[in-house]
């Protein structure tokens, strides 16, 4: 053992104002020992006496025991063997007392600036805690009742007890219950491995006032927990305990599991209820003229053991740290379970988010090791093995639809999140304008960049609207007509016959943009969607690094012809304000010019995104306008080729200063332009000051 | 808050009182310090020592959150009526005195306009009635001499704590004027009740009162002795023997102690402290603190019992003197030991160090 730390550690013992007598090193075989005695405030009632009336002394011995492993190990603090044992934050132990002088690992303590005198004045600071019987922090919570004597995990849900207590109107729940015996540790209730299982029941008794006392586990055989229970108010524990031994004589062990309700919650919990759990090592099974006799005998041995929460939403929302809506019966529905949906989806259930519906019709194949967020997988549907993973996490098993999302029913969801990257699912939703809100994320540019599209919250700015106002975006911005028009999908032979359409990237940056796109999905799960549709850009920098940007989708209305149309036409809020702009411009006269914007084909819809002003051999006049053609061509050309032909001419817009529907010029322009255009979606509208009319 | 002294000393060879202070002090939603209440007892420097500097004045909304160390938020301010009495050749303020009356004119004057209590940070309370009547109107925010109060910071814990006002008291028959409006004669004196579940915690803020404040308390309440009674007695005015006495200790050849006065300060609880908050009591030479003072206070309670607090844990380095308010009495605190590694660094800058 390294004498210089020793020494240092004696040090500053010595010269910690609160210690006298310090021992010198005492060496045995395995550790190494200094003794100090402790100068402890008492409460001033105390003071003469010396001594508090729970037995803490002015002067208190202890020990340091360190082994070779210090100072990276905390040493071990130890009080007297009849120091009183009835505070909470006292270590488990069965010689000497041991206090809990930290919150945390006291190793991790000693690494601080402070190193030994942290560890000193904590001690200092639990001595007095003692001494003024603060121990029990009422601000940090109840501290749960100490044992000496561990025996081992059990796995429950509290609420759900509660819950059975309030539903049984009554003090007693009983169940079957799972467990594993590996010699001295008894593990219950699916944390062991299946093949392992032997059965036994479960008692789970609830106090019915409130227990103010804290006092160290006491019990180690029947005799004591009937005791115990008496002493917290549940009397009849030993006739249901009997009861239940009778109707299942066969099994060996039976837990009985008491909740005591305290005056505060426990230490990191909202619950006033704690689970005393108790593990009851039935005796010999017996018969005596072939009638059963009871196993529970008052000398048979009892242990405790330590609750596990299981998984589930409530314990992976508190861990996460997140506000996830529990209980929502409305589903999270995953369109597209690879490797960008899958992620997602992982981290939305990581943070208690449930129930899910998985659709997907792929089969997980070996290539798709490459990226997916699922690691144990098959060649099974894609859906159906993100949902055992889902189910793994949450505890809440994911509805499965291993077809097209295109034969889907939505009904039962609250949110569809598409990252598919498949045009057709992609216009399958665009059609359909009756599904819940749309939240769109796929990667482009080999995973340089990633694009999240959110509908609004009313559903009024849609995800054909966004895709249009990107088309028309692009028109203005190279970097995004690159994500957008590029194909940077590669066909990657994944078999002697097969090949793959796919992106050519790396998990770890699929994982950044996952996480991203996972961060502001789970806010509008936690607070609804915005006002305004949105789009999220993310970039990839090369400084190992994302760039984002939150950008604002302008509102889109729908503009209503006089004879229901097959086609729907929708504008965008700021083509019709400049339209109005140029009208006023203008004064008595009419004006007009050329519309942009996107035709989608299979949701038949055409959105108007913006104009191009009226080329200078235009007309206007009061009563007429007549659309010029000087440098169109040329124009439309330019902004086709600029867009892959996303943004094309729609039409013509003209206005009607002063009101009125649309004259006879008008629909024969219409007729004329429709034939001219072969008859492909064609849209005129008329701008007044106070309306807009489809032709 | 009862006072401050924030001095402006290097700290390597004492107590870093202002660093010790804000490492106490909780902070509000927009991360600044704040104390509920500041009481100031009396008018000298000793008392209000750095509060230009350390605590914010003026309107919150003047308040600067770049500053390199955020001032302390006074949420309510008190202060005897004396807060009106300008400064002058006869009545010298200091000029954190000056501030603190600034400030505290600033406040009433926004409850005599408004006629409403004021929010937090503009809240002020004024003990004593003034004797030209200006707190005649102020009843609100006004607490006499003998009152017994249980709002801190206009939130009424009476379950928890209360304050019960023994002195200034009003002037004595035979006494003079100028002895009437000095400064220490003028001390704010309360006896607090801080309950901890069935216990009484009793803590007697006694500021710089003297002889005769306590000689009269003593008359006044000898057959009400709990108003006097504690767990905590602050020495008068920093163990000074003329708490104790009106002889002069240089100048008298047999300095008699006043019964009545030592009566006053000795219904000590059973473990009861007294606190000398004073420099270290050594040789009668010096006055306050004075050693037969000391000798007089360590006879009520014993001497592990009197601790002075530049002596506390030791001369050479002393440390904040804190008590737990239990419920079996107070309770002294362990001096928690700081990093050796930072003393070590403030130690190293002490002087310069050549290098060849």
């Amino acid at each position: 053992m390294d004498e210089f730390w020793l020494k240092k550690a004696k040090k500053y013992i010595q010269e910690h104002n609160a210690f006298e007598d310090v021992s010198e090193l005492t060496t045995s075989a395995e550790n190494i020992t200094i003794s100090a005695t402790v100068s402890v405030g008492l409460p001033s009632k105390f003071i003469k006496a010396g001594i508090t009336d729970i037995g803490v002394k002015n002067k208190e011995e202890v020990s340091f025991i360190f082994t070779d492993q210090f100072p990276l190990v905390a040493p071990n603090i130890l009080l007297r063997n009849d120091f009183p044992r009835c505070f909470p934050h006292i270590n488990p132990s069965e010689y000497n007392v041991s206090p809990c002088i930290y919150e945390g690992n006291i190793s991790e303590l000693l690494q601080q600036s402070e190193w030994m005198n942290g560890l000193l004045n904590q001690l200092v600071d639990w001595l007095e805690k003692a001494a003024s019987n603060d121990l029990m922090n009422y601000e940090q919570g109840w501290a749960p009742m100490r044992n000496d004597h561990f025996s081992g995990y059990i796995l429950y849900d509290p609420s759900e007890v509660l819950d059975a207590f309030r539903e049984k109107n009554s003090l007693f729940v009983y169940r079957k219950f799972d467990y594993e015996d590996r010699n001295t540790i008894i593990i219950v209730n699916s944390l062991f491995g299946p093949e392992k299982r032997k059965n036994a029941h479960a008692l789970f008794v609830s106090t019915t006032d409130i227990i103010a006392t804290y006092c160290p586990n006491p019990i180690t055989n029947l005799a004591e927990l009937y005791k115990y229970a008496i002493s917290v108010g549940i009397q009849d524990l030993k006739k249901i305990v009997e009861e239940i031994d009778l109707k299942n004589i066969e099994e060996n062990k039976l837990f009985v599991i008491l909740a005591v309700e305290r005056p505060i919650n426990l230490i990191s919990s909202n619950c006033k209820f704690e689970f005393l759990n108790f593990v009851i090592h039935k005796s010999e099974h017996r018969r005596k003229k072939k009638r059963e006799l009871k196993r529970t005998l008052p000398e048979c041995k009892v242990g405790m053991l330590s609750h596990i929460s299981d998984r589930s939403p409530e314990l992976l929302k508190q861990l996460s740290g997140t506000k996830t809506k529990l209980n929502d019966k409305k589903s999270i529905a995953l369109v597209g379970c690879g490797s960008l949906g899958s992620k997602i989806g992982i981290h939305l259930a990581r943070n208690g988010n449930n129930p899910f519906l998985c659709i997907d019709p792929d089969i997980f194949m070996p290539h798709n090791n490459a990226r997916h967020a699922l690691t144990l997988t098959w060649s099974q549907n894609k859906a159906e093995l993100l949902s055992v993973s889902i189910n793994s996490i949450v505890n809440v098993k994911p509805r499965v639809i291993a077809e097209p999302a295109l034969k889907a029913d939505f009904t039962g969801s609250r949110i569809i999140i598409e990252t598919t990257a498949s045009l057709s699912v992609r216009n399958f939703l665009m059609s359909r304008t009756d599904l819940p809100s749309i939240v769109s994320g796929a990667l482009y540019g080999k995973g340089r960049y990633g694009l999240l599209l959110l509908e609004n919250k009313s559903k009024t700015t849609r995800l054909i609207d966004i895709w249009a106002n990107l088309y028309y975006a692009s028109l203005s911005n190279a970097l995004l007509r690159t994500i957008l028009f590029f194909s940077d999908t590669n066909s990657v032979q994944v078999g002697q016959s097969c090949s793959s359409q796919t992106m050519i990237v790396d998990d770890a940056r699929i994982s950044l943009m996952a996480a991203t796109m996972s961060l502001k999905i789970q806010n509008v799960l936690e607070n609804g969607l915005s006002k305004n549709g949105e789009i999220l850009f993310i970039k990839y920098d090369d400084n190992y690094s994302l760039t984002s940007e939150l950008v604002s989708v302008p509102e889109y209305i729908e503009v209503n012809s006089i004879d229901k149309r097959d086609w729907k036409v929708r504008l965008s809020q700021s083509a019709h304000n400049q339209m109005k702009d140029i009208m006023h411009h203008k004064g008595a006269n009419e004006t007009g010019g050329v519309l942009l914007g996107s035709v989608f084909l299979y949701a038949k819809t055409v959105v108007v995104t913006g104009i191009i002003p009226s080329p200078p051999d235009s007309i206007e006049k009061p009563t007429l306008f007549v659309l010029g053609t000087e440098g169109l061509e040329k124009t439309i050309k330019d902004i086709e080729k600029k867009t892959n032909g996303k943004v094309t001419y729609l039409g013509t817009w003209h206005s009607h200063p002063s009101g009125g529907t649309a004259s006879q010029t008008d629909h024969n322009t219409y007729e004329r332009l429709l034939f001219v255009r072969n008859y492909e979606p064609t849209v005129c509208l008329i701008v007044s000051q106070d309306e807009i009319i489809l032709v | 808050m009862i006072y401050c002294s924030i001095g402006d000393e290097s700290i390597a060879d004492h107590c870093d009182v202002n660093q010790e202070l804000r490492d106490r002090l909780p902070t509000d939603s927009n991360g600044r310090p704040y104390i509920d209440a500041f009481i100031l007892t009396h008018r000298h420097d000793d008392h209000l020592k750095g509060f230009q500097e350390q605590f914010h004045l003026g309107s919150i909304e003047e308040y600067k959150d770049d500053e390199e160390e955020l001032k302390i938020i006074i949420r309510e301010l008190w202060s005897s009526h004396n807060f009106w009495k300008p400064s002058s050749t006869n009545y010298e303020l200091c000029d954190d005195a000056k501030a603190f009356n600034k400030e505290m004119k600033r406040r009433v004057k926004l409850f005599e306009d408004n006629k409403v209590l004021q929010s937090e940070g503009d809240r002020a309370i004024i003990i004593g009635k003034d004797p030209d009547g200006k707190t005649d109107n102020l009843s609100e925010i006004n607490y006499d001499i003998g009152d017994t109060f249980t709002k801190i910071n206009n939130r009424n814990i009476s379950s928890k704590i209360s304050g019960f006002i023994l002195s200034p008291i009003e002037q004595q028959k035979n006494e003079d004027d100028e002895c009437f409006n000095d400064k220490n004669r003028q001390s704010i004196v309360i006896q607090f009740t801080i309950k901890q579940g069935e216990y009484e915690n009793k803590l007697l803020m006694t500021a710089d009162a003297e002889c005769l404040v306590w000689e009269t308390l003593w008359g006044k309440y000898k057959n009400d002795v709990d108003k006097l009674k504690y767990d905590i007695l602050y020495a008068p005015h920093h163990c000074s023997w003329h708490s104790l006495s009106y002889d002069s200790q240089s100048e008298d050849d047999n300095p008699q102690i006043c019964e009545d006065a030592k009566k006053a300060l000795s219904q000590n609880k059973e473990g009861a402290f007294i606190v000398s908050q004073s420099k270290i009591i050594k040789g009668a030479d010096q006055d306050p603190p004075s050693e037969a003072a000391k000798d007089e206070y360590v006879s009520i309670v014993g001497e592990d019992q009197f601790i002075c607090t530049n002596e506390h844990p030791n001369e050479k380095k002393p440390e904040p003197l804190e008590f737990n308010l239990t419920g079996d009495g107070p309770q002294e605190k362990g001096v928690k030991e700081k990093s050796k590694l930072s003393v070590a660094a403030l130690a190293s800058t002490k002087e310069a160090y050549p290098h060849g």
